[in-house]
């Protein structure tokens, strides 16, 4: 049972910056998931946290007290390895148990505890084998025996699934989000992969070379993305960008869309007047969820989609429904491609421009400039509903 | 490996196939001729010897040779055999393995998984200790023995052997603890296990590979050293090579050459008895952090 707070935590190795200041704060009970793409200093932030190693500067408080200076061993805090970490000589009760050996318990007592661990963990049956004759998640299982043994005051995951297969990863996550759920301790959980962040998380730290993008629930930054980056970050396949120019007017603002391949298309958006008034007539990037881009003829319930005709470049069938991924016209960067949901049944052929329906209470738009998000019109509210206006304009 | 499919091999496949064989049984003959010479040399009778041929199998089995060199070996004027030289060697080559490779491990690991300011400096300095032509080191070595008062003993040798030990058998934990898991160490140092107990109960037991390298090392080295011996030790503190080469030398009239092969043969089985127990593991060790297992 522990807070946790971060403050203004900077960290260098030479003359490179790996943390910029950071700040986060996890009250008792948090599964915090620290996520972001490799080199963004969610490990040396978690490293920093461990104790093992130093912060060159703010406070690392755990239950208030600063512990930057203290010994990882006298944090109280216990960590899971993405190598697992296991000692290789030794089996996996004495594995789980070692760290109580450190403290003086009697054998007999290290074993009962490491049996009652055992039982959770579903490891009962292997407690006196070698960890080389485990399989990868009874290993991974094993790791967090020898966490939770200490019942320490904060839980760290360091990337804790990513060296499982993709249907244990699945297992697993549910395993440690049930064990959060059991034990309510403080957790930390670094991960590259958002779709861990997304399920795990009471709250999503997104970074990006060391500087906190957003911090929020996982519906906050899903929803709500402070920036483009964190936009296109969180959500697989990801968040759609289509760049335009806003024009003012009645129901708030249009956006003016060139489509790659010649015409253009426009969308009527609720944005409020004050924006509109800021960004008329400049370009802004409208970000769109593939779920609210749908085929023409799936059902759109209510009155909040409009339709544009796109070019469509493939269509991806994944049984459930059917990717279609469409071009882009953001130009040769790395988010040239667009992805919409179509219904497993689509009849839209590939090559030629197809009917799309967006749902414009789902979309963000961003300053084309800063990339900041300027507008999320899930944040609209249902009072004030989009009108349905068909606003497509043929070249 | 041995069941590797190796598809349909042509004529030039078993034809170059079998000249590598060839050349390998000549390098086996080349090597293993001298044992033989000596082995069968040494069960022969003097008289055999001389007359017969280098290579012929003895016609009858004389264990004159051996029971000679085992019991009435002379040095100068004393005739007591082998055994305390024999016994002199066990006891320096053994201790002269067993500390090294104990303070090796140690040091090893220091070096590599707890690593502190200065210690890449420590090591690269040590490692230097390994690279020194002895021949430098013998007078000033000497004269620090006498100066302890250890000098013309075993204690002073063995402590020689120890000190130059220690560079080698640094090196070879050293390199073999680098290639340890870092994340065993983060995980121990956030778990509360301390330096040696993690050492104990994790580091030294998952050594074995390389422990056994160590051994072979100090063991034959020490084993088989003259340079040190024979400059550092007097007649009753002598070495078994030492002593080998004193029966060797002061034999006067006939040549006992049966003498000197059992002697020869005896001085150097513990060498052997050294690599036949311990080097399958020998090349398992030299091996080891070359691949990952």
């Amino acid at each position: 049972m522990a807070t946790l707070e971060i403050v203004n935590v900077t960290k260098k190795f030479g003359s490179v910056t790996v943390l910029k200041g950071i700040d986060i704060v996890a009250a008792d009970g948090e599964f915090l998931v620290l996520v972001g793409p490799s080199g963004c200093g969610k490990s040396t932030l978690l490293s920093a946290i461990a104790g093992l190693q130093s912060n060159d500067g703010g406070e690392i408080r755990i239950n208030g007290i600063d512990v930057s200076e203290q010994h990882p061993k006298d944090r109280d805090i216990a960590m899971v390895f993405q190598t697992y970490a296991l000692y290789p000589n030794l089996s996996v009760w004495e594995n789980i148990a070692f760290p109580l050996e450190a403290r003086g318990i009697s054998k007999a007592e290290r074993r009962l505890e490491a049996e009652k661990v055992a039982g959770l963990l579903h490891l009962t049956e292997y407690l006196d084998r070698k960890p080389r004759q485990l399989s990868g998640g009874q290993r991974q299982r094993v790791a967090m025996g020898r966490a939770l043994v200490r019942d320490p005051q904060i839980f760290l995951f360091d990337e804790p699934l990513s060296n499982l297969d993709a249907k244990l990863r699945v297992v697993m996550r549910t395993e440690i989000k049930k064990m959060h759920k059991n034990l309510g301790t403080t957790m930390v959980y670094v991960t590259h992969d958002q779709i861990e962040a997304m399920t795990l998380a009471t709250k999503i730290v997104v970074l990006r070379d060391g500087e906190v993008q957003q911090a929020g629930s996982p519906d906050d930054v899903y929803h709500t993305p402070k920036n483009k980056f964190v936009a296109s970050f969180m959500g697989s396949p990801s968040m759609n960008f289509i760049k335009g120019i806003l024009r003012r007017n009645e129901v708030g603002a249009r956006i003016e869309i060139v489509r790659p391949g010649g015409g253009e298309v426009a969308l009527d958006l609720p944005v409020s007047s004050n924006l509109a008034r800021q960004f008329d007539g400049k370009a802004v990037i409208l970000g769109i969820r593939p779920e609210a881009m749908i085929d023409a003829k799936s059902e759109t319930k209510d009155g909040t989609y409009q339709r544009i005709e796109w070019p469509l470049e493939i269509l991806e069938p994944t049984g459930a429904d059917t990717i279609a991924v469409l071009k882009s016209n953001m130009g040769d960067d790395s988010e040239g491609e667009m992805v919409a949901r179509f219904s497993a049944k689509t009849s839209a052929t590939p090559g030629t421009l197809v009917s799309i329906n967006i749902d414009v209470s789902a979309v963000c738009l961003f300053d084309a400039q800063t990339e900041d998000a300027i507008f999320h019109a899930s944040t609209v509210g249902k009072s004030v509903p989009a009108p349905i206006l068909l606003s497509e304009r043929k070249a | 490996m041995s069941d590797m499919v190796l598809g349909k091999q042509s004529g030039r496949d078993k034809l170059f196939r079998g000249l590598v064989y060839v050349i390998l049984g000549v390098f086996v003959l080349f090597y293993l001729t001298p044992l033989y010479v000596m082995v069968v040399t040494s069960v022969k009778s003097l008289d055999e010897i001389l007359s017969g041929s280098l290579l012929a199998f003895p016609k009858t089995l004389d264990f004159y040779g051996w029971d000679e060199a085992w019991n009435n070996a002379c040095v100068g004027t004393e005739c007591r055999g082998m055994a305390p030289f024999m016994i002199n060697s066990l006891i320096a080559a053994s201790l002269a393995t067993v500390i090294p490779t104990a303070v090796g491990a140690l040091n090893g690991y220091a070096l590599s998984l707890w690593r502190f300011k200065g210690s890449d400096l420590l090591f690269g300095m040590l490692l230097f200790g390994a690279f020194i032509p002895f021949q430098i080191v013998l007078l000033p070595m000497a004269s620090f023995l006498g100066w302890i008062g250890w000098s013309s003993s075993l204690t002073g040798l063995t402590f020689t052997y120890i000190v130059y030990g220690l560079p080698f058998t640094t090196l070879y934990f050293r390199n073999f603890y680098v290639s340890f898991p870092p994340d065993l160490v983060k995980a121990a140092r956030i778990d509360g296990i301390g330096f040696f107990r993690f050492f104990w109960r994790v580091a030294l037991p998952s050594s074995v590979p390389i422990m056994i390298v160590s051994v072979i090392w100090q063991f034959t080295n020490t084993w088989n050293d003259f340079l040190f011996a024979s400059t550092m030790t007097k007649l009753e503190s002598a070495t078994v090579m030492v002593a080998l080469n004193n029966f060797v030398q002061v034999a006067n009239g006939v040549k006992r050459y049966n003498v000197d092969m059992a002697a020869a043969i005896i001085a150097g089985l513990p060498t052997i008895a050294v690599y036949l127990i311990a080097g399958r593991y020998f090349l398992r060790g030299l091996m080891a952090g070359a691949v990952k297992g």
